[in-house]
Formats: structure tokens, sequence, C-alpha cells
């Protein structure tokens, strides 16, 4: 075995391959030490069959223990090996033990979606950890739970395929599966990498699939009859199909007074209004339509901006870039060092560059009011997609101002009408429960 | 791939020439924060425009407020703001431009319409601003520089509506309104008439004009009870003399209405609810007769705008809408409009004041 195994895998010095002899008899054995648990081979394997040798015992224990696997192809061995198995072969049997060294073992504290009042625990990089988070949330002998297996797939991370049996819809499950199959990008890393590669080119405005840390929020959807999927190695899971709506959620919501929710609601839609559009209606009352301005207002930015040298837009622009380049810097940077960063960059760029008279003092509020909005957005790759779909309003707005504007969002808005997130509509405000729960039961009745 | 580049070319090369040259910054426009119109005594010329544009600045301060007036000849009002620009360095933006004053001798002899037609074909004028006559002409009001002035224009602008002061005898006229008074069959045009003073605005007169033409200007105390019947002007007073001095009531809700009677000789009755508190009278003449000073003061309100109504009914105008209210309660429109036009200058009055005092504020 030994030879094979090595021929395989082109003999890689950290592989260990061993004869052992404890006097008795005679024991194959190899494995991956930096992906073993050391100590499980040793209580299992090495112990038993050194210093308490009963070649009875030894026997029965290879047979009956669930930590030992039986492996009779040779060409499994390699894989097995690699998934951080131990290979032994004792009297012409082959047995895999499973001592596989897990880094995590208690869920992570959410770090991207905090909550106040909510649970505190999201998602670690261990598949299994994982999934032991999501059944002791969503307790049900409905959920159903699939592997996703697919060869050549190099990084070998194994996807998972989760939803409830009883409320998703058959066809929508269909189409992720069949969505899934196509992918076929053979170096999987992070979740998002797997949105990127599952959502349709058309689809590239507004993400289809919701990225989340929280298990929480992840045995919400999947109460709704949403679909989840897991990768291996990434502290994010994928959820489908999703709403224009489900990106502007927070988990407080669901948890916070009623009244105050709403409130928290309504300010973040104002918010992502505000950072989708308020550059560009800078640009369009300043340049087009000065009148829309209370009157004060429209004689201290003449006023400020007499000194000016560029045109608003330019104005814009570099306000914006200022602005984007220190988000990307501190994101980027070490926390202590993001904070200086910060500092530098908000308080005295901005400073300096309205005494220099570089821009407007009206200019840095809107750049302030934009990049805080941008943040108040409590999903981090819906705000990207708003962060950059603001340019286009920029854009719009140089050329046919205000009226630009507005016709852009009611464009946006079709747009948004238009799409589909795996078959079910992307903005619909109210889906038809009633109509939705005739459409499954049918294919549910033949299903069972 | 090769398709859509040259897709997003074209579009490129489309999208670029558009509105190009309609881009124009905040500080590259003039601020013009109010017009007048006057009229010349060169039949070339006849129109004489004055514009008061803005100086900006970033600070607000009271007092600081500067402005560059510029003053123009033309034969027309749409080429004499032509001719302006090239007056000054920055193009004209009328947009915030609010207020316009009429001169009293334009509208005196030619009238206001070759004006009216110019501000409400302009896109960027505003149907709120407010139009008022200049006393003795709208360069006077245009050159006065009040020192309460916070930025240029904002001393006219909160004397208009109840966005700064409230004043009862100063009437308010918008554009919308004086357009619609007139074309509006039975109703005819009102102005306020501004009068410069050193350092301030005077508005404390009404002018009612025929649909051309200045025909009267009330005084001060018939502009008050104009005010007060035919826009419900809240925050006026009413007052009585007595023997042991005066009775003034300040009005807080105030609501009149008109009805006619007869039927082929109608008699017009305007009715009027006032109610409000003494805010001055001289002591314990309310708790003496309480329902006989509600009805003595409002016999004397209602005489003295019988009086008003009877003057301005002389002159042939009717800005009450008394025409209206007659075509809207008599069928056949031309007909009644003629029998209208042949009583009205014969028409009575009748004024049916109902006072409610309220007690005599916090005194007791």
């Amino acid at each position: 075995m030994l030879k094979e195994v090595r021929d395989q895998l082109g003999n890689p010095d950290d592989l260990i391959t061993e004869t052992m002899d404890n006097g008795y008899t005679k024991m194959e054995f190899c494995f991956f030490p930096g992906m073993c648990d050391i100590n499980q081979v040793k209580d299992g394997i090495l112990v038993p069959f050194s210093y308490r040798f009963d070649p009875d015992e030894f026997r029965r224990m290879l047979h009956a223990d669930l930590g030992f696997i039986r492996a009779d192809k040779p060409e499994e061995w390699s894989g097995l090996l690699l998934k951080g198995f131990v290979l032994l072969q004792y009297e012409g049997e082959t047995f895999a033990f499973g001592a596989i060294r897990k880094m995590q073992t208690k869920p992570d504290p959410t770090q991207v979606e905090a909550s106040l009042q909510g649970p505190q625990s999201a998602y670690t990089e261990d598949l299994d950890l994982n999934l032991n988070l999501i059944r002791t949330l969503y307790n049900s002998k409905s959920l159903g739970v699939e592997w996703h297996e697919k060869n050549d797939i190099a990084s070998q991370s194994r996807i998972m395929l989760l939803y409830d049996r009883d409320k998703v819809d058959p066809t929508t499950l269909k189409e992720v599966r069949s969505r899934l199959d196509e992918v076929d990008k053979n170096l999987i890393l992070a979740a998002g990498q797997l949105v990127k590669l599952m959502s349709h080119k058309r689809h590239r405005m507004f993400p289809v699939i919701l990225v989340t840390e929280r298990p929480d929020r992840t045995a919400m959807h999947l109460n709704k009859g949403k679909i989840v999927i897991m990768l291996d190695g990434s502290r994010f899971v994928l959820l489908m199909p999703v709403r224009f709506f489900d990106f502007l959620s927070a988990m407080d919501d669901y948890y916070e007074p009623f009244w105050m929710s709403r409130f928290l609601i309504v300010l973040r839609y104002i918010a992502m209004l505000l950072t989708l559009t308020l550059p560009a209606l800078y640009i369009s009352v300043v340049s087009y339509n000065p009148e829309v301005f209370r009157v004060q207002l429209a004689f201290t930015i003449d006023g400020s901006r007499a000194a000016v040298p560029y045109p608003s837009f330019i104005e814009v622009l570099i306000m914006l870039f200022m602005i984007e380049a220190l988000i990307e810097a501190s994101i980027r940077l070490p926390r202590f060092v993001g904070s200086t960063a910060a500092t530098v960059g908000g308080l005295i760029l901005g400073q300096a560059a309205q005494q220099a008279a570089l821009v407007s003092s009206i200019m840095i509020i809107v750049t302030s009011v934009v990049a805080i909005s941008n943040f108040v957005i409590p999903n981090s790759t819906f705000s990207y997609f708003i962060r950059v779909l603001k340019y286009l309003f920029v854009a719009v707005s140089i050329f046919s101002g205000l009226i630009g504007v507005v016709v852009t969002l009611f464009m946006l808005i079709v747009y948004l009408c238009n799409m589909r997130s795996f078959g079910e509509p992307y903005f619909a405000l109210f889906i038809n429960e009633k109509k939705k729960k005739n459409k499954r039961n049918p294919a549910h009745q033949k299903a069972g | 791939m090769r398709r859509t580049c040259v897709g997003w070319l074209l579009l490129a090369l489309l999208v670029l020439p558009l509105g190009g040259c309609q881009l124009k910054d905040i500080d590259k426009r003039f601020f013009v924060v109010s017009a007048g119109f006057d009229q010349t005594d060169d039949p070339e010329k006849p129109y004489r425009v004055t514009l008061r544009l803005a100086l900006t600045s970033s600070k607000v301060e009271a007092g600081t407020a500067h402005a560059q007036v510029e003053t123009v000849d033309a034969a027309s009002i749409a080429e004499a703001v032509r001719h302006l620009k090239s007056n000054v360095d920055k193009e004209l933006e009328f947009g915030h431009c609010r207020e316009f004053v009429f001169g009293r001798g334009m509208l005196e002899k030619q009238g206001f319409q070759d004006a009216m037609q110019w501000l409400a074909r302009r896109r960027d004028i505003q149907g709120v601003s407010n139009i008022m006559v200049g006393d003795p002409d709208a360069a006077s009001i245009l050159h006065t520089k009040p020192i309460s002035e916070r930025y240029p224009g904002n001393a006219l602008f909160l004397t208009f509506g109840n966005e700064g002061t409230e004043a009862s005898d100063t009437v308010t006229e918008y554009m919308f309104d004086l357009y619609r008074r007139e074309y509006e069959t039975g109703l005819d045009p009102i102005l306020p008439v501004a009068r410069s003073s050193q350092h301030a605005y005077q508005i404390n007169r009404v002018a009612l004009l025929d649909k051309n033409k200045i025909r009267l200007i009330l005084n001060p105390e018939e502009t008050q009870v104009f005010n007060m019947t035919a826009n419900d002007i809240r925050k006026a007073v009413m007052a009585m003399p007595s023997e042991k001095g005066r009775i003034v009531m300040a009005v807080t809700r105030l609501r009149s209405w008109i009805t006619m009677v007869g039927g082929t000789d109608p008699k017009v009755v305007l009715h009027v609810r006032a109610t409000g508190f003494l805010e001055q009278s001289p002591p314990r003449v309310l708790e003496a007769d309480w329902h006989g000073l509600e009805r003595r003061m409002g016999k004397r309100f209602s005489e003295s705008t019988e009086q008003l109504l009877y003057k301005i009914r002389d002159q042939g105008v009717d800005p009450y809408g008394f025409g209206l209210h007659y075509l809207a309660i008599h069928r056949g429109r031309q007909k009644a409009w003629e029998h209208w036009k042949s009583i009205y200058p014969d028409i009575r009055f009748e004024v049916r004041t109902d006072v409610k005092i309220q007690g005599t504020g916090m005194v007791r």
C-alpha cells in the first residue's frame, strides 16, 4: 500500500509512511502529520497497537469502531489522505481513521453583521461546526441536507445544500442545483466567489444571493423556504432566492420593539437613497437648477463656490475619489493604523481642501453624508453595489442634470422590477403566499 | 465583445453633446433678487427694466447684504433683459427672483399686461413670486438698501406672506393669482403698493386695478379693512372710540363670505364673523355691557366696510369677485354677465358683522 500511495502523491516530504512492527505482527501506516490531530492518532492507533496490543481486540476495534472506515479501493487512498485521514493496512485489509485536525472548536463572534441584542455567534471556517450551528437553531426534522459533489474541484471544497423540505419551492431548488452544476471553476475559496459564479450575467448591478455570517438569519430564511449553500472553509453562507428588501434588513429589526425597528428601516432606506443620489443631486442642482435650493442656501453655496476653480462635477469627483480611497485604505490597514488614516483623511484633508478653496464647504457635507449613509446599509455586498451605482448617477447628472437623475432612478426601478432571483421576482414587495402554496402543494404530493 | 465596445463608444458619442452647453455652475450665475419695470418718456424705448443682482458671500449677517442694481431702457422687457446681459459678467438667473415691482407710472398710463406676458412665459420665473406696485416708481424700490437685510432681497421676501412679518395692512399678491385675476371674468386684480422710506420699505396700501390699469389706491386703514374682508387676514385689530377711551380688539379668528339676496335686483351681503380679545380698553367696560359692546363694534366695522365697498364700486372695479359670485349662481353666462355689468354701478351692499369678544386677555 505504501508504495502505491507514495506513487499517487508523488512522494511528498510531509507524508509519513511507516511499517510498524510491535514484535507480534506488522502494520502499514501513513498520514500527513500536518493535517491530523496527533493525539487522536496516538490514542486511536498507536497505543492499542503497541503498549496494549491484543490481536483479537485490535481486530475487533478496526471492524467495530466508528472512527475506522474500510478503504479497499486503492484509487480512494490519496483523496482520503488529503482530507486528513490516517491510512493503515492490517492483515491485508485497509482502513481509514478520521483524525482530522480541527482548528475551530467554538463559533466565531459576529464581525460583519453585528447585532445589539441578537445572538452574537457567527459561522466559522469549519463546515461541520457550521452545520451544528444551523441544526441547533433550526431544529426541524424537515431540514434537508445534501452534499454537492463536484469531482473536478481541485480544492475539494465541500459544498452543502440546505433547505426545508416542506417549505422550499421545488422549481427554485432545481434551478439552484442546475446553476450549481454549471459552476466550472475548479478552485473555490470563498463564498463571494461562488456567488459571483452562480449569479447570472444579466444580474450584475445588484446581488441576487445574500451572503451572511449569521446562523439566526440563515434559520429565518430556511423557515421562509429559502435555500442555503454552505462552503467548507468559508465563514459565510449563501442564501437564495432573495429580494431587494432582504439586503436592507438587519437581524435587529426582528429583535427590537416594533416602532423602533420601523423607524430604523425607514432611516435605512432614506440613507440608501441619499448615498445613491446625493452627489448627483449636488451636481445637477448646482450646475443646472439652482432654483431648487432655498434662496439662503443658494447664496451661501454661490459664495462658497466662488473661489473653486473647477466645475462642480470635478469637485464632486475629487471628493468622492478621496473618500473612496479613504474607505478602501481603512479596510485594508491594521485596525490601529486605520483610525489614524480616518482622522487624517476625514478631518484634516476635508478641512484643508475646503480652506484651499478646492471644494466648497457644502461639498464636504455632501461627501460625509454619502460616506456615512453608505455604512448604514447592513449588508456589505449590497453597500458595495450602491457605492458603484452612485457613479452612474453622477455621470448622468453631468450631462443632463436633475431630469437625468430622475429618469435614471426610474430606469433603475424598471431594471429592478425586471430582475429575478432564481426565478422569483426580485423587487416584489409582497409575495402572494396563498398562490405560492398552491403552486408548491401538488409537487410536494408527487414527491412524497 | 467588439460589438459591445462599438456600442458603448456610440452611446458615449451620443451622450456627450447632450446639454453640454447647459451646464453652468452656480458661481457663474448672477442671481436676480428683484426686478422692476417702469415706463420712460422715450417712445422708442418705452420700457425701463431695473434688476437687483445679489452679490453673494458665504457669510450671512445682518447688514452685510450687497447688491448691484442695473438699469436699461429698451423697446420691450424681453429685449431689455437681453441687453442687460452685456452689462454684467455672469449669466442672469431668475430662478430666485420672487419680487417684481411695477412702477406706478407704468400702471397708470400703460397697464401691466405687457410685463405680465413676459413674466408668465418665462419658465424660470416662479408662480409664487410677489408682485407689487412701486410708488413713485419701481427703480426707487430697487435702489433701497434696507439695513436689516441678511442677504440680498431678504427684506422684501419676508414682508409678504406669513413667512416673516404678518402685517394686517400688507396685501400679498402672487403672480399666479394676478394672472388669474387678469383674465377671470368678474374678478379684478389687486396689488400692494410699496414705498421706500430711507432704509426700509413701507407696504401698507393696496392698489385696485381694472384688467390693466390702476383705478384706486386705498389708504392704510381701508387697506386693513379690505384685507380682513377679502383675504380673511387674522392678526388685525378692530378699534372703536368710547367716552372713556379707545377700545381695541385683536382679531384672532376671522371669516367672511358673500351671499346675494333679491332676484333681478340683487343686494350683496357680506358676512363677517370675527373673534378676538380686547387688547386695550378702559376698565370694566366689558363686564358692564358685553353683548352691547360686541354689537356696537360689529356695527362700526360694518359701516366702514360698506363705505369702502361703495367707494370701490364707484370706481367700477371688483376685487372681491362679486361678479364671479353672481355668475356662479346665475345661468346664461354671456347674458348674466351683461346684466351684472348693467346693475353693478347701482348695486347695494350690506355688511353683517358678528363680533365675538372672548375676554380681556390675560387681565381678568
